[in-house]
């Protein structure tokens, strides 16, 4: 079990080959700037829970976090849009395929059941000064087992 | 202060589920090493078949009789995993070996953690229990499940079980 998810998950984002795009990754917050992102914790949500009969028990959380990025876009525009989205879409499509492939960071005790998904990549606001943000929900299931 | 009764749990509490533990010798019979069935198995309950046969006299009264039970369990789905000795004996001698004798002559011991001493629980041991393999597989991107269904049987023989201080378990017939 991993003891740093935040750590664990920014580290992981930074590896998108297409990342090299911005300039910092900030922590629950990001700059106004053309080309920063922020990563905000959304804290854990427990899915369910059970035991075997012999008395383990076997709890399901989910790791929320949101990734916004704050990205170079003049109004009105739409090349620059075209760019941001196929950046945002890429995003997400490269976390599956990391998740799929086994290649995702772990956060609980069966490995092979995580799944780390990246979903809802949308613009979240537009200002006339030539940037825009944009968000990705992501958040990673796994299993904890208490004996 | 141990306590001693049929049922070892406080008036007015139910028993956990993981109170009443089936384990498979994984050893010798006389140097038995004894495995909890059951890692990752959610529901799982012995069932008792009495043979039970009704008939009605010329009055009208019904009279039933019962035979000593023939006692079942199933496990489905039990997930394969290395950490469970006990299924992965039974998948050595059912799927690599096919085995059917000693399948059908397992030494299980079930342990009622719940009656009698709460260190020393009532126990009984099954020598010559059959463990049938119903299959083996599972959906894609799920996982590898062995169901079983285990009929105890051969000479019963009760007793008390205890748990050393490693987690072994030892079973000592009664006298």
């Amino acid at each position: 079990m991993d003891a740093n998810p935040l750590q664990t998950m920014r580290e992981f984002v930074a590896q998108y080959p297409d990342w090299d795009i911005l300039s910092q990754l900030t922590i629950d917050y990001t700059d106004r700037v053309p080309d920063c992102a922020g990563l905000f914790p959304g804290g854990m949500v427990e899915v369910s829970r059970h035991r075997d009969i012999l008395g383990r028990a076997w709890v399901v959380n989910q790791y929320n976090f949101a990734l916004y990025a704050n990205l170079a876009k003049a109004p009105d525009e739409d090349a620059g849009a075209t760019i941001n989205a196929d950046w945002v879409m890429g995003f997400q499509q490269w976390v599956q395929r990391q998740s799929m492939l086994g290649l995702a960071p772990t956060f609980g005790d069966v490995p092979r059941d995580e799944t780390l998904r990246a979903q809802n990549g949308a613009i979240y606001a537009a200002d006339d000064e030539g940037t825009a943000l944009y968000v990705v929900q992501l958040s990673a299931t796994y299993t904890t087992i208490y004996d | 202060m141990p306590t001693t009764s049929v049922l070892n749990t406080p008036a007015g509490e139910t028993q956990a589920r993981e109170l009443l533990i089936a384990y498979l010798n994984t050893g010798t019979s006389s140097t038995p090493v004894w495995n909890p069935l059951g890692l990752r198995v959610e529901d799982s309950s012995m069932e008792f078949d009495w043979g039970d046969e009704s008939a009605q006299d010329i009055l009208g009264n019904t009279h039933t009789t019962l035979k000593k039970p023939t006692v079942t369990q199933s496990f489905d789905p039990y997930p394969l995993d290395s950490a469970d000795e006990a299924i992965t004996k039974v998948y050595d001698v059912a799927v690599r070996q096919q085995n059917a004798q000693a399948l059908a002559n397992m030494d299980v011991l079930v342990v009622h953690w719940g009656s009698g001493d709460t260190s020393t629980p009532f126990a009984e041991r099954y020598p010559q229990t059959a463990v049938k393999v119903s299959s083996l597989g599972g959906e894609g991107g799920g996982n590898l499940s062995m169901p079983l269904e285990l009929t105890y049987g051969g000479t019963r023989v009760t007793g008390t079980a205890s748990k050393g201080t490693g987690g072994a378990i030892t079973f000592t017939p009664a006298a």
